[in-house]
């Protein structure tokens, strides 16, 4: 310890840093072009039941519309695509804008710094989506009287899931931002091949997939058909209970943390905002 | 020439300073990319006050830089701060600041808002993080600038800001590589000045740069990189005394040079070589001084009139130019 020590703060733990370092992303993948891609994405679905609206066609229930709306657009599109961008970006960003210095330079535990990454994500993801997703439920049963609260309660729960699965692909993506240099690239082609294609297979490879879980959390929590896993049934194949699918979820969260926390403190960087593979910056 | 032994550089300005000097050691550090070696060995010991770290493009002295400041880590060696390890030490993290040579700044921000996210992550609180902003802000002279976008800052003022977050923690250990770059010659005069400071401050500063004049007019304790190799280390003065086997050049104004020409070249023990110029000769000699002693004397004879004597090879250009050859 240096006799200087007492005139510098002592560096942030725990909850302090992990705010501090929540806070010090950049602003920048909340903004521009970016934003508005996103905004676009996320208010599709409102666009879609504003057309149905006038046209005057209904799906199923007031609360079956918006279950399905969730279910095919929501956990299976537009929550991949969003933190795609939004979870790459917790890290990816700072290699792009040559800024990874000041995160990785401040004496905060690589575990925090990752954590306040990752709530960083999932906080801007929640801003997004949640509000698309309550002016939705209200478009869907405001038409129908007494829908909105009787259905409140099972709102709610869509809610949860959704959050819950946020920050499942929150921590996917985020990991892929901090351990590959082509990221998002690589998280468009988890999203389209795995989590699209085999996550979606009635075999052992969907009992691994984010959006499986979060579908058969639905379906378990709301006992609405829009959500029922029927080619699953078909097949005679017993969908996991909703415990197994919390705890699933809950392990991708942890597990991708850890690993990213893992890939942070091992990380070389030996240029300007470079990783190791490149070439000595001198 | 082989490496240069590990000695402890520090200025005497360096000596009087307030705090307790902080020891930047590196013990045998090597560091490879792949099958190409950017460090070979280096050892080096850093203390209190400025030291400049010299050499030329892929000496690998942005290598040793992110090695001190723990942004990688050794193939071999060991890189130690008052005998702890830096690489992943929250203890030394937090002692060290650091001028990256990139222009990474994030762009939407303002200056204050920058750097007040960048005092909360060294451990100021609630309104002590935006105080200690404009404290470090204000000392770089950017407190015009204090509510501007970064995004709009030139690359001095950048600089500088840059700086500023270095300097937010008060580290015992200030690392700058390439910092004058871009630097108008006002900004670089002050820029100049802090580092001066806090070399006399007691901070141990090692400062990398390519504008040779430039550091030197910072410190006179420099470190020469090759080839991922410190061909020497010292003072100015330290490096000047590797150099006896290298002639040195004298530039003689005189009325009459080849007059002056002729009569040095008499002594032919003292030349290893002489080039006439407009007003003069440019001398190589082993022996400066007896050189000089002898263009004394020719003065005093009233052979040649000599209007001035000026060393050529001063400066850390024609140290580093001699030690590489």
């Amino acid at each position: 310890m240096s006799a200087n020590a007492s005139r510098r703060p002592t560096p942030p733990a725990g909850w302090a840093a992990v705010r501090a370092a929540a806070g010090s992303c950049s602003a920048g993948a909340l903004r521009g072009k970016r934003l508005l891609g996103l905004l676009a994405l996320v208010g599709l679905p409102i666009v879609v039941q504003l057309v149905l609206l006038v046209w005057g066609e209904g799906r199923g229930s007031a609360f079956a519309a918006f279950a399905a709306h969730v279910d095919h657009h929501y956990l299976r599109s537009i929550i991949p695509l969003v933190l795609i961008f939004l979870g790459t970006a917790a890290f990816g960003d700072e290699w792009d804008g040559g800024t990874v210095n000041y995160m990785v330079g401040a004496p905060i535990g690589r575990g925090l710094i990752v954590i306040g990454r990752f709530l960083a994500a999932v906080r801007r993801a929640l801003l997004l989506v949640l509000p698309a997703l309550l002016l939705l439920y209200v478009l869907c049963l405001l038409p129908h009287e007494g829908a909105m609260a009787f259905y409140l309660a099972d709102g709610v729960v869509v809610l949860a899931v959704v959050a819950l699965t946020i920050l499942a692909y929150s921590a996917v993506f985020l990991f892929l931002g901090l351990w590959l240099r082509r990221s998002i690239i690589s998280s468009f082609i988890y999203v389209l091949v795995f989590e699209g294609l085999i996550g979606n297979l009635p075999s052992g490879f969907a009992s691994v997939s984010i959006s499986f879980h979060a579908r058969n959390l639905l379906w378990r929590a709301t006992d609405e058909a829009a959500f029922r896993p029927e080619l699953l049934q078909q097949l005679g194949l017993e969908p996991p209970s909703a415990t197994v699918s919390l705890v699933t979820l809950g392990v991708f969260v942890a597990l991708f943390l850890f690993l990213s926390a893992r890939v942070l403190a091992r990380k070389e960087f030996t240029g300007s905002g470079q990783q190791a593979e490149s070439a000595p910056g001198t | 020439m082989s490496p240069a032994p590990a000695a402890a550089i520090a200025p005497p300005a360096a000596r009087a300073g307030r705090r307790a000097p902080a020891e930047l050691r590196l013990d045998r550090v090597s560091r490879w990319y792949g099958d190409v070696l950017a460090l070979d060995a280096v050892d080096l010991v850093l203390g209190a006050g400025v030291t400049g770290l010299l050499g030329p493009n892929g000496a690998g002295k942005s290598t040793l830089i992110r090695l001190i400041v723990g942004l990688a880590s050794p193939g071999d060696g060991h890189v130690l701060l008052d005998g702890a390890t830096v690489r992943n030490n929250l203890d030394a993290l937090a002692r060290i600041g650091y001028v990256a040579d990139g222009d990474g700044l994030y762009e939407e921000l303002t200056a204050r808002r920058f750097l007040t996210d960048q005092a909360r992550l060294r451990g100021f609180a609630g309104a002590a993080a935006g105080a200690r902003a404009e404290e470090c802000l204000v000392r770089v002279g950017l407190e015009d600038a204090i509510d501007r976008r970064t995004g709009g800052f030139s690359k001095g003022m950048r600089q500088r800001l840059k700086l500023a977050q270095a300097l937010l923690h008060d580290p015992d250990v200030l690392v700058l590589d390439e910092p004058l770059t871009g630097l108008d010659p006002v900004m670089r005069r002050d820029f100049i000045r802090i580092v001066r400071e806090l070399g006399d401050e007691g901070v141990t500063v090692l400062v990398s740069s390519h504008v040779l004049h430039e550091v030197e007019a910072m410190t006179n304790g420099i470190v020469l990189l090759h080839h991922g190799q410190v061909l020497a280390e010292g003072t100015v003065g330290d490096i000047r005394d590797l150099l006896d086997k290298h002639a040195r050049r004298i530039r003689v104004l005189t009325d009459r040079p080849r007059d002056l020409a002729r009569e040095l070249l008499a002594h032919d023990d003292l030349l290893s070589g002489l080039e006439m110029t407009e007003g003069g000769v440019i001398l190589e000699t082993l022996r400066p001084d007896r050189t000089c002693t002898q263009l004394q004397q020719l003065a005093a004879r009233g052979q040649s009139r000599i209007f001035a004597v000026d060393p050529l090879d001063e400066d850390l250009a024609s140290v580093f130019t001699y030690l590489v050859d």
